[in-house]
């Protein structure tokens, strides 16, 4: 029994080791929590109808501003998108970040960064200015969001994994082992099969 | 048709654990009994079929920003990562319940192909093409954010299933067109469930092989009548040509049932088995013939794989960079030139000089007495747990972050078409788990992926070299590794909002 624990764990060990590893390397690895969800949807804003989708990471945060011509797909001419942003206890003072276009094909999608500095409410706000000069802005709250819980969620969410692979392992040299001491166990009398008809 | 049979050696070994000691998934009361029924699968077909004409609909007629159409969601969100995941815990449930087929089933009852697949056809050659070809595709019109391309897919792929399967006989869309299809047929190899003889027993008495001819009025002992060959068949055999006492593991099996109806002796169950176990396997099989001697597997498990990671790397911040790049010191302005660059390289000269180093190493190693490229033949196989592994990562990520919203979505198509929420408001809120959980998930198939090619290797060193089976293995082992790194580090670049498909 003690003999079968130490191979199962010897099989388990460069698993260990790799999690390990990988662990070391969190910091790089620790990416913003949740996905981006939207805020606004088909606001309309000189001229143009926009959706903002947000992912409010603390440090990190990410706003996306798709912006449409009324009659749908993107505008014939590109607009200025600009967000400010403010902590709503008016703790910090009101900063304002530029938004660049990303390169994509078939919609118009604007990509800003703002900088949030630990949880709080935010009120922020995103201003669209039309290459005919028309002005328009959007205005929301929206609460930053923590990340996750580092290392542990690795750990957590990889132990599953690791034990599968163990077990995977385990079954594999256990089922080699049983077919070199039983060589005709599990064998399927193919032989025996008469062969199937040539017309079929 | 002719099939021709290779009796396998007598010592191959049943893949993971099918026989009888295998649970066997038929024998389940409610769900074996449905199963059985001899219209499951059209009754699976069906409702996969009425979301397919939604989906084409809503890509014509709905709104052609991607996260707020159907058409665009469910096929790169929700099918890719359910058609994987499926797979993983099950089998290849997605062609089981394939609705490209009820339409083909439909004009088959009008028209009776006369033409066999062409012999020079019958390899996975063609399938790899427009296999490449999807992937090419996806990245220069960017499908993922166009709805309107994306019905058009999807309405090309029904009209090609009908009109090949109209003029060709058996499921040669299947066997020998469908891209889909040999995307699942490799990552079903890493099923944990298979449709298996019970009982060999049973086969080696049995006459009639109706699992493959199909059943007939009189087809109980008239084997050998000139007469029964023209006698309407009541029930079809397996049209994939899997014999099914020589079949081994899933590889070409669309999970039709075909060989459950007919089978006149009940003697064909869904088993439990190994994962990935079968790519170990020797020997000729049914249908198939020798992977080992088969280079248009090799090219497939190989796209498979490497088409993993390059997709993969396609929705990643750095591809931008190394297009950019290479628009600039070549002055092209259009993108598909780049693009094809990028492809022949990750495709083509990639995989060359990867599996013929490790194939060139393994020779000199392990003192093989084979040469380079029947020892990359030999190996390849060992590719696709790692590949499977990708593909579960990179899908797995897209559905686990996105997976709810579908339901806004669902919920603003209705509102658009009814001109009243049916379905509620869109909860525009609503979207999926945190990255913070899904990427150790991520983590976790590319492990298991890596473990898996680890085994198969193994497995294949030891029968490559029996008596120096760690040096035939370090090399591809190394290789392995080497993937695994470089699908980690693709993996941890930042996504945008890949999740949500507004940024791929």
């Amino acid at each position: 029994m003690q003999q079968r624990r130490s191979r199962f764990l010897s099989v388990r060990r460069p698993l260990v080791v790799v999690a390990a590893l990988l662990c070391a390397d969190l910091p790089s690895l620790a990416a913003h929590e949740g996905p981006p969800f939207p805020i606004l949807m088909d606001e309309p804003v000189a001229g143009h109808v926009v959706s903002v989708w947000a992912d409010p990471d603390i440090g990190e945060a990410q706003f996306f501003v798709i912006v449409e011509s009324p009659g749908g797909g993107p505008p014939p001419a590109a607009p200025r998108v600009a967000m400010w942003f403010e902590p709503v206890s008016g703790r910090l003072e009101r900063a304002t970040e530029q938004a660049t276009r990303q390169p994509l094909q078939n919609q118009m999608q604007f990509e800003v960064s703002p900088y949030f500095d630990q949880r709080d409410m935010w009120q922020i706000g995103f201003r669209l200015t039309g290459s005919d000069g028309a002005v328009g802005e959007l205005t929301s709250e929206i609460e930053s969001t923590p990340p996750g819980y580092g290392p542990l969620d690795l750990v957590i969410y990889l132990f599953p994994f690791v034990l599968l692979g163990g077990m995977w392992v385990f079954a594999v040299a256990r089922r080699r082992r049983m077919m070199r001491t039983q060589p005709g166990r599990n064998v399927r009398p193919h032989a025996e099969v008469q062969p199937m008809p040539r017309e079929s | 048709m002719t099939t021709t049979v290779e009796p396998l050696p007598r010592e191959t070994s049943v893949p993971g654990q099918t026989g009888s000691a295998a649970f066997d998934v038929l024998r389940v009361p409610l769900l074996g009994r449905f199963l059985r029924w001899r219209w499951s699968r059209v009754t699976l077909q069906v409702p996969v079929l009425l979301l397919s004409l939604v989906m084409i609909g809503h890509a014509f007629w709905g709104p052609q920003l991607a996260p707020k159409n159907l058409a665009a969601l469910l096929t790169w969100v929700h099918f890719r990562g359910l058609v994987v995941l499926a797979i993983l815990v099950g089998g290849n449930l997605f062609c089981m319940a394939c609705p490209f087929m009820l339409p083909r089933e439909l004009a088959r009852r009008w028209i009776n192909p006369r033409w066999e697949w062409p012999r020079g056809l019958r390899n996975k050659w063609l399938s790899i093409g427009l296999f490449v070809f999807v992937l090419f595709a996806y990245e220069l019109f960017d499908l993922w954010g166009d709805p309107w391309w994306t019905g058009v897919l999807i309405v090309v792929y029904f009209a090609a299933a009908v009109v090949v399967d109209s003029l060709f006989r058996r499921a040669s869309f299947c066997k020998y067109v469908c891209p889909v299809g040999q995307f699942n047929f490799l990552s079903s190899t890493m099923a944990p469930l298979e449709l298996a003889v019970r009982d060999h027993g049973i086969c080696v008495g049995c006459h009639t092989k109706d699992c493959i001819r199909g059943r007939r009025p009189l087809a109980t002992g008239s084997e050998g009548t000139p007469d029964s060959a023209r006698l309407p068949v009541l029930q079809r055999g397996c049209e994939l040509a899997l014999f099914q006492p020589r079949k081994v593991g899933n590889l070409d099996c669309t999970f039709c049932f075909d060989c459950v109806y007919a089978c006149p002796h009940d003697n064909v169950g869904i088993l439990t088995r190994l994962p990935g176990d079968e790519l170990s396997q020797g020997g000729t099989r049914s249908g198939i013939g020798r992977i080992s001697r088969r280079f248009d597997f090799t090219a497939l498990a190989t796209v498979f794989t490497f088409g993993a990671l390059l997709n993969a790397f396609a929705m990643i911040s750095p591809v931008y960079a190394v297009e950019q790049w290479v628009a600039e010191i070549t002055g092209l302005r259009v993108e598909w030139p780049i693009l094809a660059g990028l492809f022949s390289l990750a495709l083509i000269l990639e995989p060359t000089i990867l599996l013929g180093a490790a194939a060139a190493v393994t020779r000199g190693l392990a003192g093989a007495p084979a040469s380079v490229l029947q020892i990359i033949n030999h190996f390849a196989r060992s590719l696709v747990p790692l590949g499977f592994g990708i593909w579960l990562a990179h899908y797995g990520f897209h559905f686990f972050t996105g997976f709810l919203t579908v339901v806004p979505v669902a919920q603003n198509a209705a509102l658009r078409s009814f001109g009243s929420p049916i379905l509620g408001d869109p909860q525009w809120h609503f979207g999926g788990l945190p990255e913070a959980i899904v990427f150790p998930i991520e983590l976790g198939f590319l492990m298991l992926g890596l473990v898996g090619s680890w085994i198969v290797s193994w497995s294949l060193a030891g029968e490559l070299a029996p008596e120096r089976t760690g040096s035939a293995f370090t090399p591809w082992a190394v290789l392995h590794a080497l993937l695994f790194g470089v699908a980690v580090w693709i993996m941890t670049q930042p996504m945008d909002m890949r999740g949500t498909m507004l940024g791929g």
